[in-house]
């Protein structure tokens, strides 16, 4: 077949290509959380409910700036899960398990490693407990959405946030300068 | 003119209108009014989207990462183009961004070429070529220059602005593309 043939036949295929191609899913969800603004707090009769710290976190560090060892710890947990197989548990919500389970053993290390620092400021539970309260509102969100990647990211995120606040604020004086 | 004909003019300017009145709404932080507008384009963006990252999980995540975008510059939309235009044109930036974050990673990581060729069947149901799993099968460069060229209509010199790339290169990937899809397509 000629050249002319290929060029008419590839325009004619371009031409009769859809223009619009809906998504499997409903990307909405995730969208609407991460535009929901600070402050404004929101819950669905589906009980998705979100936080106003999970959106400032979100607006703060934008998610595609996740640090590499991160999205090292995602894939690392994605292929853990591809190996041990549920039967009764979907892909996306056993990794969802995993990071609230490693998240927590991550978490109650690093409070009793850190138990015999002196405290840099007096509100930091408060923090962290809006941070918990935040990664709660994204885990209900991911029951009803369990595969939004964006929802995983932001959990994730809200995971490191809590880490990092709690080594901030035990971290000796010379470290803050 | 017949009344019916008549109708039928006036339903692009009402829905036109419909639209305006729904930017407007959600300049003003009308969440409802965005969704409807989402509703009326996520069709239109995924397709681009899809097309330009070459996988579902990507293009849902690029689209995701539109609409994010869009609300926020949303008040930089003057309605001097057409909103569908002017929403294309963010797109593209921003599936090709999005690209570009995506590749930084994972090249370190796996070390990934860009010239690798995905091996996915090219026809569809109907035994017709596919053309949407011939794009994908694309190395992404290619791919890229491919449907902004050929199928949204930019020229070689937008393409090379928006990719950061040679007009050169831009037209060089073009040929490639076209290449590969000769081949794939049955063409000697």
């Amino acid at each position: 077949m000629s050249n002319d043939n290929f060029e008419q036949a590839l325009q004619d295929k371009v031409r009769t290509l859809p223009k619009e191609v809906q998504p499997e899913k409903d990307l909405w969800q995730g969208i609407d959380i991460a535009l929901t603004p600070v402050g404004q707090h929101r819950a669905s009769a589906e009980s998705v409910a979100t936080s106003s710290t999970v959106v400032r976190l979100f607006e703060r560090h934008n998610i595609r700036n996740l640090a590499l060892a991160a999205s090292l710890a995602l894939v690392a947990i994605l292929g853990w899960n591809g190996l041990q197989k549920s039967p009764e548990l979907s892909p996306s919500s056993t990794l969802v398990s995993h990071m609230m389970q490693q998240h927590d053993e991550q978490k109650s290390v690093l409070l009793a490693s850190l138990s015999d620092s002196p405290e840099l400021t007096d509100n930091w539970q408060t923090q962290l407990l809006e941070l918990e309260q935040a990664a709660s509102a994204i885990e209900a969100a991911l029951q009803n959405d369990p595969n939004n990647i964006t929802l995983l990211k932001m959990l994730q995120q809200v995971h490191q946030q809590q880490l990092a606040l709690i080594e901030r604020v035990h971290a000796p004086a010379w470290q803050q300068i | 003119m017949s009344l019916e004909t008549s109708v039928l003019d006036a339903e692009p300017v009402l829905r036109e209108q419909r639209l305006k009145n729904l930017i407007e709404s959600a300049k003003q932080g009308d969440r409802n009014a965005y969704q409807q507008i989402y509703q009326q384009h996520v069709g239109q963006v995924y397709a681009l989207c899809f097309r330009l990252t070459g996988n579902k999980e990507n293009a849902e995540e690029a689209a995701q990462e539109v609409f994010i975008q869009v609300w926020q510059k949303l008040a930089n939309f003057k309605g001097d183009s057409k909103f569908s235009t002017w929403l294309h044109s963010v797109t593209s930036n921003v599936a090709i961004s999005y690209l570009r974050k995506q590749k930084g990673w994972l090249q370190k990581m796996f070390n990934l070429e860009d010239s690798s060729v995905a091996e996915i069947p090219c026809e569809g149901l109907s035994g017709e070529i596919d053309l949407d799993a011939i794009i994908v099968r694309l190395p992404e460069r290619a791919r890229i220059v491919f449907v902004l060229h050929a199928i949204e209509g930019y020229r070689h010199e937008e393409i090379a602005q928006r990719m950061n790339i040679a007009v050169g290169s831009s037209k060089a990937q073009f040929h490639r593309a076209k290449q590969l899809m000769k081949d794939w397509m049955g063409y000697e």
